[in-house]
């Protein structure tokens, strides 16, 4: 949305403002409408479904105690997703986040692109799966954010904390190993 | 960026459907509704909590209130007892012990207090910056009643000594009940 004093109209805008009075049903609708995308994001960054499932209900939950401070600049979806992802990163930070360690740097470097297209339509998305859960949670967040939620490179920094020059090298490297691994799993 | 990136990019754009179509475990959607039927007990458990709250704010107020007036009312029932054996045979007593506030003046500052706890209340829950407002014109009405009343006291007291002067006079020193030591209270004479 270019205009930031822009409000944008939700399908759901009856369902959202019910919410805001603490209407219980319509907070269950709001879950049985969107609990799927959510849980989907969840999962992609935990790899485990009983805690993607946690998060993603905790996400709602607080979602609905702080639904006045949505105010409509984007899409509730977009919102709601925001506070997944933001909560899903906090839970894998608490588990001790995996960094990035000057050994794995050294090995990323020694990677070798797949540059045939080939390789790629050969590829079948539950190899692609696979690599994805077998890449370190750094690597899994930001190809995930970018490549299945669509969030841009800016974005990402923003929500992981990190400089854009940082991001930008952090998607390339992950870009790097999931096809080293997608390769290795073939 | 090489063109390998772009490849997969272009896997992901034409397969984005597939990673999204996992679905959470069997019986998600009760687990949450309980979780949802807690919050909401939460909810409500604190919202009771705030109003029990209010309400010991409410009988403090009032307690306040009962033990203010019946203060009030002894010492002025004590000061009228005071004064009465004397009242009879002293002209000074019996024209100033009366200290008149206006019990529409006490009436409208116990209302002020109530609307005081009640506006600290709201300003708890909400911080709203209106009650704030709301808040300080009480206390400034209140401060202003105060005044008002002091200084309806000091007058009442400076023109019952004033009136009492001109009617008996520091020269009626004939009159055994009427001699004032240095401070200008009477006492006795012997």
């Amino acid at each position: 949305m270019s205009n930031q004093s822009e409000k944008y109209i939700n399908v759901h805008q009856e369902l959202i403002d019910r919410c805001r009075e603490h209407d219980q049903e319509a907070q269950k609708d709001i879950y049985r409408l969107y609990y799927k995308a959510m849980y989907n994001t969840s999962l992609r960054l935990m790899k485990d479904t009983h805690l993607a499932e946690d998060i993603m209900q905790i996400a709602f939950l607080k979602a609905f105690k702080k639904i006045h401070t949505y105010n409509n600049t984007s899409s509730f979806g977009a919102w709601l997703k925001r506070i997944v992802i933001n909560e899903s990163i906090s839970q894998l930070r608490k588990n001790k986040y995996e960094y990035y360690t000057e050994e794995e740097e050294r090995l990323e470097q020694s990677v070798k692109p797949v540059t045939s297209k080939s390789e790629w339509k050969r590829a079948s998305i539950r190899k692609v799966k696979e690599s994805m859960n077998d890449l370190n949670d750094r690597y899994r967040t930001i190809i995930s954010l970018v490549l299945l939620e669509g969030y841009d490179l800016q974005e990402v920094a923003e929500i992981m904390d990190v400089s854009y020059s940082n991001a930008r090298v952090l998607f390339m490297r992950a870009k790097n190993s999931l096809q080293k691994l997608v390769l290795e799993n073939e | 960026m090489s063109n390998n990136h772009d490849y997969i990019e272009e896997f992901f754009e034409q397969n984005r459907k597939e990673f999204q179509s996992e679905e959470p475990g069997f019986g998600h959607f009760n687990r949450f509704a309980r979780k949802l039927e807690k919050l909401h007990d939460e909810a409500d458990g604190e919202a009771k909590s705030s109003n029990s709250r209010f309400s010991i704010y409410g009988i403090a107020a009032g307690l306040v209130i009962l033990l203010s007036s019946v203060g009030i009312l002894f010492f002025s029932t004590a000061d009228d007892q005071l004064a009465s054996p004397a009242a009879n045979s002293n002209e000074y007593y019996q024209s100033s012990d009366a200290i008149p506030i206006s019990s529409n003046s006490l009436q409208r500052m116990n209302e002020l207090e109530v609307e005081y706890l009640q506006l600290k209340f709201k300003y708890s829950q909400t911080n709203d910056s209106a009650i704030l407002a709301k808040i300080r014109e009480n206390l400034s009405e209140r401060a202003a009643y105060i005044e008002s009343m002091r200084s309806e006291q000091s007058l009442n007291s400076y023109t019952t000594n004033a009136s009492h002067e001109q009617c008996c006079g520091f020269g009626n020193e004939f009159n055994p009940h009427n001699q004032r030591d240095l401070y200008g209270q009477v006492s006795a004479a012997h």
